[in-house]
């Protein structure tokens, strides 16, 4: 009996302590995922009930149709999407070992530090090798599209649309290295990161990723304009799906995305040659 | 080549929570828990505190500095200053007069390398599904190094068999090995090793100190090695630092460290009751089974001992007289130190004061 009640015992503390232990591992996973999940979800729904509104509209370009216009929209769109996060997962996976394991650990800008590679060169093999990945999804995006008999226009502006897509990876990086330096300068690393996990949403309602940007209500059609992605996929789809174009409009859109590109890139520089600076005088768990 | 450090010290601040609101308050990491702790909290206290302090030494090129203190005392730390991977917060740290204190960390990559232990070596760069030689390539194109050193660095810590085996099979000590290999593979004027033969067999560390002798005979360069292991410290260094709580206590030639212990330790084995009431008053370094290890001020002192046992008739096993270990000096030196603190919580005294008081000890 004395032997049963020991075990019993030794069952119970460890099942106790088992599911304490789970319970605030579960805590920071409620706090910090379930919250932003739901309101993607939301999000989700939303882009769905516009779009039945819609779908029917003659705000769809001519050439392709709906199908082609969410298929530009939604390939470009990661590619950007890509530029925002990229940044901040590359640093969290080079900072492995100064966060996850003990401070003491050595992470992979350690070493790079220890033989003198800059470590914005390590930040940008992780971004490029992303980006590869992202560029071979728009080419399957474009090639099941083509394979299905949807097409671009005939004289479709391919350099407008390049163009187009280099300033709004610029526009976004910019953003992205903001993002990326918040996790040395605000020492988050765990969980979201609210710049770019905020845009990237958006960017998903109101940039005119699965509909145009004119179906969204007046007050959302403001904060599209908020967005490069924005111009981004307005430009683009002009090059590629409308028989006409209006320079005045493109020669607009360029120029918001070029300053837009400038400023943001000269922000998201300068807070990450901080936050690089920071590295060696801050630990990153205080 | 002569490194000289000047008072080099090097702060933190750190968060102490005084009242505990939630666990997601006190998890680090979050975007708004930094900011809310940061900016917003009552509930947390930011401390200054030091790493390490005021700590100074100058080394010449082709000798062995061997860093010892307990554990916490800041010998990590002190390493990756000088690796560049951390900036000091006062100090200097010169290298041939020429002041690399606000370097880049690339200046520093140009003279310093740093060997991590297994335990902070943090693994990053290891892909497991790949073979030892395979995985030192990839490390070495990565950084820049010398690939075709591989094969010699292998064989150094004596991975030449395993050179083709995936690095997944590898057993701690094996991945110990080719972490140090991986730090070998960089040619330095200053090699900073951080406790690097921690689960290396016995044979691997006998080659790997000699290849550290040889580093700094032959080849000019100097080492600086932290290690808790004193047998290394003593096999291997010209000079000691003894850092305690981030503060230098002692810094000189392996010979001063020894000398400044001007006294006998006494190992006798017998029926340990006896031996503890005869030893009332003598500092005990440690008791292991019935074996008790003293630290006797004079000879003299051991004559009455032996006197005292033999007029009580007490049988002891054995008995030895030596001069102090410098594992001996390093315990005897912690004792008197956390002594002092307890005795004294403000008596914080600067290294001189430590050694000066060491010595007339």
């Amino acid at each position: 009996m004395k032997s049963f009640y020991k075990e019993f015992t030794k069952y119970f503390i460890f099942t106790r302590n088992f599911i304490k232990f789970s319970l605030v591992l579960r805590f920071t996973w409620l706090e910090w995922t379930l919250p932003f999940k739901v309101i993607e979800v939301l999000m989700g729904v939303l882009i769905w009930i516009i779009m039945s509104n819609v779908v029917e509209s003659s705000l769809f370009y001519q050439q392709g149709g709906m199908a082609l216009f969410i298929i530009l929209g939604l390939s470009i769109n990661q590619l950007l999407t890509h530029s925002l996060m990229a940044y901040r997962l590359a640093l969290l996976r080079m900072l492995r070992g100064r966060i996850g394991f003990f401070s003491q650990s050595l992470s992979m800008i350690d070493h790079m530090m220890i033989h003198g590679v800059p470590i914005t060169a390590g930040i940008l093999g992780f971004v490029l090798d992303g980006y590869l990945e992202q560029i071979i999804v728009l080419a399957l995006y474009l090639i099941v599209g083509y394979s299905i008999g949807l097409k671009f226009v005939p004289n479709a502006d391919y350099a407008l649309a390049l163009i187009s897509v280099i300033l709004g990876i610029l526009a976004t990086s910019g953003i992205g290295l903001v993002s990326a330096s918040t996790t040395i300068l605000l020492k988050s690393w765990r969980g979201r990161e609210p710049i770019q996990w905020s845009l990237a949403l958006l960017s998903n309602v109101v940039s005119g990723v699965y509909f145009p940007v004119e179906a969204l209500p007046a007050s959302l059609r403001s904060l599209a304009y908020l967005l490069p992605q924005t111009y981004v996929l307005k430009l683009v789809r002009e090059a590629l799906l409308s028989y006409t174009r209006n320079y005045n409009m493109i020669s607009s859109l360029i120029m918001t995305l070029l300053v837009y590109s400038i400023v943001s890139l000269s922000i998201g520089i300068y807070s990450l040659k901080i936050a690089l600076k920071k590295l060696r005088e801050e630990p990153l768990i205080d | 080549m002569t490194l000289k450090v000047e008072n080099l010290s090097r702060t933190f601040t750190k968060y102490v929570f005084t009242k505990r609101i939630s666990y997601s308050t006190d998890d680090p990491g979050g975007f708004f828990n930094e900011i809310y702790n940061k900016y917003f909290s009552k509930s947390v206290k930011k401390e200054k505190v030091y790493a390490i302090r005021k700590v100074s030494f100058e080394l010449d090129c082709g000798k062995i500095l061997v860093v010892i203190g307990p554990n916490g005392s800041g010998k990590t730390t002190l390493l990756k200053v000088l690796a560049g991977l951390l900036a000091p917060s006062e100090g200097r740290i010169l290298l041939n007069d020429m002041d690399l204190t606000r370097a880049p960390f690339s200046t520093y990559a140009k003279y310093f390398t740093y060997i991590p232990g297994l335990t902070a070596s943090g693994a990053m760069w290891i892909n497991i599904g790949l073979t030892a030689r395979r995985n030192l390539e990839l490390y070495a194109e990565i950084y820049g190094l010398n690939k075709s050193r591989v094969p010699e660095v292998l064989e150094l810590v004596g991975l030449t068999e395993y050179m083709n085996t995936r690095i997944g099979t590898f057993s701690m000590g094996m991945v110990g090995r080719l972490i140090l290999a991986a730090g070998l593979l960089k040619e330095a004027s200053i090699y900073l090793m951080d406790e690097p033969l921690v689960g290396l067999s016995r044979e691997v560390a006998t080659d790997i100190m000699n290849l550290l002798r040889t580093l700094a005979s032959e080849n000019k360069a100097t080492v600086i090695y932290a290690t808790n292991n004193l047998e290394e410290a003593e096999r291997l260094a010209d000079h000691i630092l003894f850092l305690y709580n981030g503060r230098q206590v002692f810094y000189g030639a392996l010979d001063e460290f020894r000398s400044l212990v001007r006294r006998f330790i006494l190992e006798i084995e017998g029926p340990l009751k006896f031996i503890k009431e005869l030893l009332q008053g003598v500092e005990i370094l440690d008791v292991s089974g019935n074996m008790v290890k003293a630290i006797l001020s004079s000879i003299k002192e051991a004559h009455e001992i032996l006197k005292e046992l033999s007029a009580r008739g007490v049988s002891f096993k054995s008995l030895k007289i030596t001069p102090p270990t410098i594992e001996d000096i390093y315990i005897h030196m912690i004792k008197q130190r956390d002594n002092s603190i307890v005795k004294d919580k403000e008596s914080v005294k600067t290294p001189q004061h430590m050694t000066a008081e060491v010595r007339a000890s």
